[in-house]
């Protein structure tokens, strides 16, 4: 490997990034709080969206639909 | 002066609200004493071309006066649309409660009371798709209704049910309720008494029975409770979930 190469491979590797790559306790903690958040809003928000729609049904009436397609 | 923009943009809100200017529904009692809406003519909505006609959600509020004294105060929303394509649909909630007799006071309801609040509305549908499609106005109906107690409990003995007609024919009686519940006729009931009629009269009735001795307070509505207990669930369930996890971290740090 020629000393220009190598420089490059150098540049490439910023200092700190060895530590980086493998995340502390409290990133790993916060990671886990979004996925965990992110799972829960994914499960509360069709039942939410359900009430707010029930919230809106009432008293209703509605026709005519085609008597072949029931 | 006005300038263009607001020109424009005054144009562009009368279009959007055009299709629901002047027109009402009719919500009468006992089938024969008009409270609200227009009556004793009943609006007719056509299904027209684009957008078709709609009445907007209306609020009502009327006090309706037993033969005995007992006073009942009656408040709602109605609304209806006609589409060029789809299916007409109309919207009737109504809360009535005992509110004392001889006037708003504390006394208990003298004497058991029966009554109907009624929302009319015709549907014009000459020109809708479904029409110019099958020739007939028969086909599906539907009707579904909430109940739940406003104030307190009725006296025991009472309830109310709705029931909806078309050109007088009838879709089931929902209900009776005497308290909290739901019903409707699921995907629909067949009405095939049409003929070639182009007009739907709709009567959407709502029929209380109020026993003797109901309390100042009470009364049934047909609006559903406030949509609170599944997101109040849901945000408990985030909640504990949230603590789960700070402990889980505090554990682990």
């Amino acid at each position: 490997m020629d000393s220009k190469a190598d420089n490059n491979l150098k540049s490439a590797q910023a200092p700190g990034t060895q530590e980086n790559a493998t995340p502390d306790n409290e990133t790993q903690g916060r990671r886990e709080v979004v996925l965990k958040l992110g799972k829960f809003a994914a499960y509360a928000a069709p039942f939410t969206m359900l009430a707010l729609t029930k919230k809106a049904d009432a008293a209703t009436g509605g026709g005519p639909r085609p008597l072949g397609r029931h | 002066m006005f300038s263009a923009r607001q020109i424009h943009l005054s144009l562009l809100a009368f279009g959007l609200l055009a299709p629901g200017l002047g027109f009402a529904s009719s919500i009468i009692v006992n089938g024969t004493t008009c409270d609200a809406g227009t009556c004793p003519t009943v609006d007719t909505l056509s299904s027209g071309a684009g957008s078709g006609t709609i009445i907007s959600s209306t609020p009502f509020n009327f006090t309706y006066v037993a033969g005995d004294g007992d006073w009942y105060g009656i408040t709602g929303n109605y609304a209806a649309s006609n589409p060029a394509s789809g299916d007409t649909s109309m919207v009737f909630n109504v809360t009535a409660k005992y509110e004392g007799n001889g006037g708003i006071n504390s006394v208990a309801s003298v004497a058991a009371d029966t009554f109907t609040i009624s929302d009319m509305q015709d549907f014009n549908l000459a020109s809708s798709a479904y029409y110019l499609s099958y020739g007939t106005l028969n086909g599906y109906y539907t009707e579904s209704t909430a109940s739940n107690i406003v104030g307190s409990a009725p006296a025991a003995g009472s309830s109310w049910d709705a029931q909806l007609f078309y050109n007088n024919q009838a879709l089931p009686v929902l209900g009776p309720f005497t308290g909290a519940g739901n019903a409707s006729n699921g995907s629909g009931t067949a009405l095939t008494g049409f003929g070639s009629a182009t007009t739907l009269d709709a009567d959407f009735v709502f029929t209380y029975d109020f026993a003797q001795g109901t309390a100042a307070g009470a009364g049934f509505t047909s609006t559903p409770e406030p949509g609170g207990v599944i997101p109040a669930a849901a945000i408990a369930i985030l909640c504990l979930g949230f603590g789960a996890m700070r402990r889980s971290r505090v554990a682990t740090a």
